[in-house]
């Protein structure tokens, strides 16, 4: 079973890279328009007109715009849906969305150019860019709503590491111990202020190319930037989700958000002494009772082991108390 | 609670900075209307007009330059087209993380002869607008042309908002221009 999955998302991943190879803008050289043969200038009222067309405050939708609105609407419903499902092949078949619609066709991610954006209040203009604004609010939404869902499964670099990590064999993996990895993780927010703090003084956003792998969708980086990915995702084999877990600064920011969250997640009382969650959580987010908000993605592996009653030791320890209890009542 | 309050606090702080610093993009030294073009622009002009013999100081109300060509025997001076930066004629034209500045050469009779993108900031501009293609694709280009993506101008996958944003402020920016003009020359002849 294992290997079939395996190999499923190896193909899924083939695919998504064939995709984006065949999809890759081929240079065409476009023919001057026909009109530019005509030496005549255009007349006044022609041109007025035409200007007239544009600043025209309801411009309809043009095809490209409805696809793009259409495509992300359809994208957070299946992440949505995987997530209030708690259903796992759900969750991998968005992550495969994430990685093909969302990275490499569409280069649709949160970035520190956005963060960037948020700090000096500088946003692109609605009514063309709607799909993005789509995005934005949702991520936005979802982390006070439910926390970094964001990171777990929209993010198309977040769901490739993941699914990396459904892949690789688990004998390459490396646990990080307790204590560095506690220490560890506040490195993604040294990166966050450490960028904001540099973009605010120099004014220059293209650092994000060397903190942030994104750009990787777009197969386009220097020589430099391709050492650093490949660098990122050979740490990534050992260390799974490493750059989500010790270096993103989106996540970081999102994480800062995620503290106000609304919909926690519930433990049960037997949580402060079972351990079986804080090994299945494959962020390191599980300690006891507490999860710790800024590093929880809702995955729903927890949850779905807290709501499995041939395995939670809350359940089991209710069916070990009903049945005494059927016992004392058939004695009596 | 506490640390609620001090997130709180660290991202309201953040925000104060960024209002404080906001009035940011001056990038360019930027000509004032009268005066003449720095050199540097000077440079790029007599690369969209080949012609030109003689450019303008920067003429208003919408900032522009004008481009001459004086002919060597009789001395006559025609005027061949204009020249202007788009983030200066149409200013809240954006594309993603700012305005792309681009400057284009316009033709009297209402082409484009070529564009050169000067500065921007976009994310993906390295593989939708700073290849040659993006500006080649403009040359003789008509501004009565839909400038639509997919359609006239090519589209770049997972970049569009840029070359959208790059195009419109092309569009947008030379028929205001050409406007300005056309009004100007039907004024002179009542």
């Amino acid at each position: 079973m294992k290997v079939l999955l395996r190999s499923v998302f190896a193909l899924v991943l083939a695919a998504a890279f064939m995709t984006t190879a065949a999809a890759q803008p081929a240079p065409t050289a476009t023919e001057p328009s026909a009109a530019a043969a005509s030496p005549q200038a255009p007349s006044l009222a022609d041109l007025e007109a035409l200007m007239e067309e544009d600043a025209a405050p309801d411009r309809p939708l043009d095809r490209r715009e409805i696809m793009d609105l259409a495509g992300i609407a359809g994208f957070l419903a299946l992440a949505l849906i995987s997530f209030w499902r708690k259903s796992t092949p759900l969750k991998y078949a968005t992550m495969a969305v994430a990685i093909v619609y969302m990275g490499f066709m569409k280069g649709n991610l949160v970035s520190l150019v956005h963060i960037f954006g948020l700090v000096e209040l500088s946003f692109p203009i609605f009514e063309y860019n709607m799909a993005w604004y789509a995005l934005m609010i949702f991520t936005l939404a979802s982390t006070v709503l439910w926390g970094r869902l964001y990171c777990g499964r929209i993010c198309a670099f977040g769901a490739l590491t993941q699914l990396m990590d459904r892949i690789i064999p688990s004998r390459f993996r490396y646990e990080l111990p307790r204590s560095v990895d506690r220490k560890l993780i506040y490195a993604k927010y040294a990166m966050l202020f450490g960028a904001v703090g540099y973009f605010l003084i120099t004014r220059d956003n293209f650092v994000y190319k060397y903190i942030e792998p994104f750009w990787m969708f777009t197969l386009s980086g220097t020589t430099v930037m391709w050492t650093l990915l490949a660098l990122l995702l050979l740490t990534t084999v050992f260390i799974r989700n490493f750059y989500c877990r010790y270096l993103c600064s989106v996540g970081a920011g999102l994480g800062l958000i995620s503290t106000l969250t609304v919909f926690g997640i519930k433990r049960w009382n037997q949580c402060k002494t079972c351990k079986l969650c804080d090994k299945t959580c494959e962020w390191g987010a599980i300690q006891g009772l507490k999860i710790s908000k800024l590093e929880c993605v809702r995955c729903d592996d927890c949850e779905i082991l807290a709501a499995d009653h041939k395995r939670c030791p809350h359940w089991l320890m209710l069916k070990k108390k009903q049945r005494k209890l059927a016992h004392l009542v058939h004695d009596v | 609670m506490i640390f609620r309050l001090r997130v709180v606090s660290v991202l309201a702080a953040l925000l104060a900075v960024g209002l404080l610093a906001a009035p940011n993009p001056g990038l360019a030294v930027e000509v004032a209307i009268g005066e003449k073009a720095t050199e540097k622009d000077a440079f790029l002009f007599s690369r969209l007009f080949h012609d030109a013999t003689e450019f303008s100081v920067k003429m208003g109300p919408l900032p522009h330059y004008r481009a001459y060509k004086t002919d060597a025997a009789t001395g006559a001076k025609t005027l061949l087209g204009f020249l202007f930066k788009t983030h200066e004629v149409e200013p809240d034209e954006w594309a993603y993380a700012g305005p792309i500045e681009t400057l284009v050469g316009l033709t009297t009779a209402g082409t484009i002869t070529e564009i050169r993108i000067l500065y921007h900031r976009e994310p993906f501009g390295s593989f939708s607008i700073d290849p040659p293609e993006f500006r080649t694709q403009f040359e003789g280009k008509s501004i009565l042309a839909p400038f639509e993506i997919g359609e006239d101008v090519d589209a770049v996958s997972r970049a569009t908002f840029t070359v959208d944003g790059a195009a419109r402020a092309i569009k947008k920016g030379s028929r205001k221009i050409m406007q300005q003009y056309l009004a100007e020359q039907k004024k002179a002849k009542k």
